[in-house]
C-alpha cells in the first residue's frame, strides 16, 4: 500500500478485468442493493424498453469501480467518489476496471489524491467514468 | 416528465439502520477484498468500533431501493420504468458504522429539460444529506437520473 507521500500524479492504479458478467451476478447484486428494478433482472423487460434485454445496474458498475478506489485508501480515507453511466452494460460483458492519479495536493494541514477511474466494456467501449478523492483522516 | 414547479421539494425523512448482514452481504457481491468488509475482529484491529459502509453502501438506502420514494416520483410522472441512471456522487463526511442510523430527506436539487436523439427527456437530480444518529452529516449522496418521456 502506497503512502500519500509516494502517490504521483500519472501513477496508474491497479485495475483488474472481470470475468463475463451475468444475469445471474445481477439477481444477486439487486438482492444485496435492494434495487429490484426488473429492467436488470428480466429480459423481457429490459426487451419492452428497447435495451435488446437486461443491462446492469449502474450501481453494480460503480460498485467495480470501487474496488479501484480502494486503492488510495481503506473505509474514512475517501471524500468523495462521482461515477457517470455513459453506456449499458449487459451480460457476458467484461469489464475492463482501471484508474490513474490526477492530483496530489495539500490543503489546510491535509494531504489529498484524486485519481479517475474507468470501466472498458472488451469492445472498447466506455462504461462508465469516475472520479475519487482521497485523504488521510488528520 | 415531471412539473418544474415540483423543484426543491424534498421527500420523506426516511430513516435506515446500517446493519452488518446488509454490510457483509453488499461486500460479498462486488467482491470486495478488504477483510473489515466482513470480519468485526478485523475491523477493530483496523481501528474501527464496527464493520465500515464500503463506498457505494448508501445505494441500498437510496432512491433505487426506497419504494415510498419510487411511488412518490411515480405520483410526478417519473415511473420506474422511464428512469435512467446517468450520474452518482457521493461526499463522505464522517464514517459510517454498522449499528448508525442515517437520517435523510431526498430532495429535488434540479429539473432540466433537453433534447435528445430520440426526442426530449428531463435530467432530475435528487440530493440527500443523509445525517447520523449524532445529527452529524454523514454522507452527501447526489443521483442525476434521466427522465425518458415514453
Amino acid at each position: 500500500m502506497p503512502t500519500f507521500n509516494t502517490y504521483r500524479v500519472g501513477d496508474e492504479l491497479p485495475g483488474f478485468e472481470t470475468e463475463p458478467l451475468t444475469l445471474e451476478w445481477f439477481s444477486r447484486y439487486a438482492i444485496a442493493s435492494g434495487d429490484h428494478n426488473p429492467l436488470h433482472t428480466d429480459p423481457a423487460v429490459g426487451q419492452a424498453a428497447g435495451h435488446g434485454g437486461v443491462i446492469a445496474h449502474g450501481m453494480l458498475v460503480m460498485g467495480l469501480l470501487g474496488r479501484v478506489a480502494a486503492y488510495l485508501g481503506g473505509p474514512g480515507a475517501l471524500r468523495e467518489f462521482r461515477t457517470r453511466f455513459q453506456a449499458p452494460t449487459r451480460p457476458g460483458d467484461r469489464l475492463r476496471c482501471g484508474g490513474r492519479i490526477t492530483a496530489v495536493y495539500e490543503r489546510e494541514g491535509r494531504r489529498f489524491v484524486e485519481a479517475e477511474l474507468w470501466a472498458i466494456g472488451q469492445d472498447g467501449v466506455a462504461r462508465a467514468s469516475g472520479v475519487v478523492v482521497a485523504s488521510l483522516l488528520p | 416528465m415531471i412539473d418544474p414547479a415540483h423543484l426543491g421539494r424534498s421527500f420523506g425523512p426516511y430513516t435506515v439502520t446500517v446493519e452488518r448482514a446488509q454490510i457483509r452481504r453488499f461486500a460479498e457481491t462486488l467482491a470486495l477484498p478488504e477483510r473489515v468488509y466482513y470480519d468485526e475482529a478485523a475491523a477493530r484491529a483496523a481501528g474501527l468500533p464496527d464493520l465500515p459502509a464500503p463506498p457505494t453502501l448508501a445505494t441500498c438506502y437510496g432512491l433505487w431501493a426506497n419504494s415510498a420514494l419510487l411511488a412518490e416520483l411515480e405520483a410526478l410522472g417519473a415511473p420506474l420504468l422511464r428512469l435512467l441512471h446517468g450520474e452518482q456522487n457521493y461526499v463522505y463526511h464522517a464514517p459510517v458504522i454498522a449499528g448508525d442510523t442515517l437520517t435523510g430527506a431526498p430532495a429535488i436539487a434540479a429539473l432540466v429539460r433537453k433534447e435528445g436523439r430520440r426526442g426530449p427527456f428531463q435530467v432530475l437530480t435528487l440530493e440527500t444529506r443523509w445525517r447520523n444518529q449524532r445529527g452529524e452529516l454523514a454522507i452527501t449522496d447526489t443521483l442525476v437520473v434521466v427522465v425518458l418521456d415514453t
